[in-house]
Formats: C-alpha cells, structure tokens, sequence
C-alpha cells in the first residue's frame, strides 16, 4: 500500500506526476466538502483545483513527519474560508441548495430520500460557518475526532464539546423545517 | 435531576456513534429509560444520522481532471526551462517591492554620494526611477490578469484592487475580465474591485451598468444588481427592466430586479 505521505514526497522532489495519484486520491472527498460548504458545483471545481495549486505551489513545505490528509484539509479549509470572506454577502443572495439535492438522485429514485436530503442540506446551509464545516467533516466526510481536532489544530475534548453543540443546532433547525 | 439530563444529551453523539464504554453505555441507556426528554433528543440524533448515512457522495465532472491533469502538465514544463524564465513567470510582489526598495536604496545612496554637486538632477531621477517601477508593477498586474488559471487570475484582480491608483489602463483590463472572463468567480471578483473605484469614478459605475448585458451567471448578476442599488445608480433601470422582460432571466434575479427598481425609483 502506497502511502499519500509517499507520494507527497515525490512530489516534493519534483516529481509531480505522482499529484495526480493524489488527486485520484482526494478528487471526490474535497468535492464533496465543497459542494455542502457552498451548495454550488462550478465553486467547489474551482475550489478543488485551487487546493491542488497551493498543494504544487507550497510542495516544498510539505513535512513528511506530518499526515497528508491533515495538511490537505487545511488547506481545503483555508481555501474555502477565503472564497467565503471574499464572497459573503453575496451568498445570503442566491442559493442553490435544492438543486444540489438533486443532482444526484435519479427520478426514479424514492422521492422520500430526496426530500429529505434536502430538507438536511437546507437545515445545514442555515449553520454558521464553523459549525457546519465541523459537521460535513465529522458526518459526511467520516473523519474521526482525533483527525478533526488534528486538522483544527485543537484537543479530541474541544471537538467533542463543539460536535455536541453543532449537532443540537442542527437537530433544532432540521426538526423545526421537517414539521413545516 | 437536571444535571445529569444535559450530561446525558452531551453524550449522545458518542453513543450514537458507539463510541462509549460499556459502563457509560449503560448508564446512558438507564438514563433513556427515564428521561422522556433525553429520549426525544435521541430519536431526534438518531434520526438525523439516519439522514446523513443515505448522503451520498456527489461525482465531480470531468473538467474538474482535465484542468488540474493539464495545470500539472504546465509546472511540468516550467521545470525543464531555463531556471531564468521560471523566475519571471513565478515574480511575486514580495520580490517585486524588495526590488523598488533596493533600487530606491541605490538611488538615495547614489544622491548622497553626490549631495554637494546636483542634489535636484538626482530627485528627478528618483523620481523618475519610482515612475518606471510603477510601470512596471502596472505592467506585471496586465499580464497576470490573463493568467491561466482562475484562482491565478482571481489574485490579480484583487492586486489591481488593492493599488492606490485609478489607471485608466487597469481598470479598462478590470472591464474586460468582467464581460468576457470565462470563471464566474473572476468576473465577481473583477465587479467587487470595480466597486471600490465606482465610488470616485462615473465612468467605472457606467461600465458597471453596462455591464448587466453580459452576465448570464445569476450571482454575478446578483451582485452588480446590489452594487447598482448601493451605489444608487439611477441610470441603472432601463437596465433592470430589460432583464426582468428577458425570458433567460432566472427568477431569483428577476427578484433582485425588482427589488433594485423600487429602491432606485
């Protein structure tokens, strides 16, 4: 078994075919943590491919010592925390959260599921920043919380502390839109 | 009794997750067992775990390859040319102000070696080497605002942005990445910078106005139909009118249109 830190140092000496494994690697998973940060495909693209600019861009800065995976969401964090900044008023405009819900479900697909995939969505895009990001990594990107609180540069107790607390924000808001 | 519910609550997702211990596993679930409170909170997390388990994850396009595939391709060849050529392509402005700073250096070094001879000569020519170094920096933005990728791009218009100066040059360039860049994310990018010399500058908020005829992505038509209203740019709805009667015009922002005409009437 390859390991991303392997193919990270090859890259790191210049060999940069080896990004392209990574970026088999990774494609889906940053897409995904993208697409439910801003609910808009053409931004998350952009997004994804502006990760592995900064990932070619700052190779030689890459610790070995350190994990590949964290350092990657890092930068996928810092890389969607300044699309936000730079974007924020105009996110409250326009969304396309229902039309995310659906991408990938098929009309013969059960219309339940559907639903409620995007009344989920919907509840999560009405979360602060912070506290939705903690979530799409801890529940839909299946990190444990050791990775999280690696990434977050913080302890396992601060992220379990914080979870609870994203996940009752989350739990009002999602019942509140399930009953209307 | 309350104590112990919200100590409870705050285990949840841990039991959820089975994450727990066999003794606490067990205290919470006797706790489940009395606490009707507790108990909705649970089939609540339950429930929503539920939710996120049939998640499934999205496919990226092929674009998405093609683009990072061929950005890898284009480093590639930058490491077998000449290491000269890769130092211009890779200028940054860090490099570029330590430069202005050297060359001002010089320059005041050279005054003051010859203070007693021609003192005012040599301030022209300071100033005329801050000139050149402006143009240069002016000259470098140009070329980085045709940068091939977006996010190369994107970093160039907030360059231009952050530059003190309103260079009818810059901001004709600014004009161009708005109404024919191929990213939405550059052209939002390019009216945000815009905005900023709209405020001193009527030519800018006219070409803003125009602007409307090109877009078709609705956030960027979102955001010029705000930046209008902000700046109450009266001038703004025939505009506003003509793209509420456009039948392409999504209704989201046929909204704002609206939206924006009464503000601005």
């Amino acid at each position: 078994m390859i390991t991303d830190e392997w193919l990270m140092i090859q890259v790191q000496n210049d060999d940069l075919d080896y990004l392209k494994d990574l970026f088999e690697r990774y494609q889906v998973r940053l897409y995904n943590f993208f697409l439910r940060m801003t609910f808009d495909q053409d931004v998350s693209d952009d997004l994804v491919q502006n990760v592995f600019m900064r990932l070619m861009k700052y190779r030689k800065s890459f610790n070995p010592e350190y994990k590949f995976k964290t350092w990657v969401y890092q930068m996928a964090r810092n890389v969607h925390h300044d699309h936000y900044r730079k974007n924020k008023q105009l996110t409250d405009d326009f969304k396309k959260v229902e039309n995310v819900a659906d991408l990938h479900h098929s009309d013969e697909e059960d219309e339940i599921t559907r639903e409620r995939e995007s009344v989920l969505f919907q509840a999560l895009d009405k979360m602060p920043e912070e506290k939705r990001e903690l979530i799409v990594l801890g529940k839909l990107e299946g990190m444990k919380y050791e990775e999280i609180a690696e990434i977050r540069n913080t302890t396992v107790g601060n992220i379990k502390v914080q979870m609870h607390r994203a996940i009752q924000q989350l739990r009002e808001i999602y019942f509140d839109h399930a009953e209307n | 009794m309350q104590k112990t519910n919200r100590h409870i609550e705050e285990l949840l997702p841990e039991y959820i997750g089975g994450m727990l211990s066999k003794n606490q596993e067990e205290a919470v679930k006797l706790h489940l067992d009395e606490c009707a409170s507790c108990r909705q909170a649970y089939e609540q997390e339950l429930q929503l775990e539920q939710a996120f388990s049939l998640v499934k994850p999205a496919q990226p396009g092929q674009k998405l390859k093609k683009d990072v595939f061929a950005m890898i391709e284009e480093e590639k060849k930058g490491l077998h040319s000449s290491p000269k050529a890769r130092q211009v392509f890779f200028f940054s402005w860090q490099a570029m102000s330590r430069v202005a700073a050297a060359v001002m250096l010089l320059a005041v070094g050279y005054w003051w070696g010859n203070k007693d001879d021609a003192p005012v000569a040599d301030n022209n020519q300071v100033a005329e080497m801050k000139e050149e170094i402006s143009e240069i920096k002016e000259m470098l933005m140009l070329a980085n605002l045709k940068a091939q990728y977006p996010s190369e791009r994107i970093q160039a218009v907030s360059q231009v942005e952050s530059y003190n100066k309103v260079d009818p040059k810059l901001i004709e360039a600014l004009v161009t990445t708005l109404n024919t860049d191929a990213s939405p994310n550059v052209r939002l990018a390019a009216a945000n910078a815009l905005q900023k010399f709209a405020t001193v500058n009527s030519t800018v908020r006219a070409e803003l106005v125009r602007s409307l005829e090109f877009q078709t992505e609705p956030i960027v038509q979102i955001s010029l139909i705000n930046m209008m209203v902000e700046l109450e740019e009266k001038s703004a709805v025939n505009k506003l009118k003509s793209l509420i009667d456009n039948t392409e015009t999504l209704p989201e922002v046929r909204k704002q249109a609206q939206l924006g005409i009464e503000v601005l009437i």
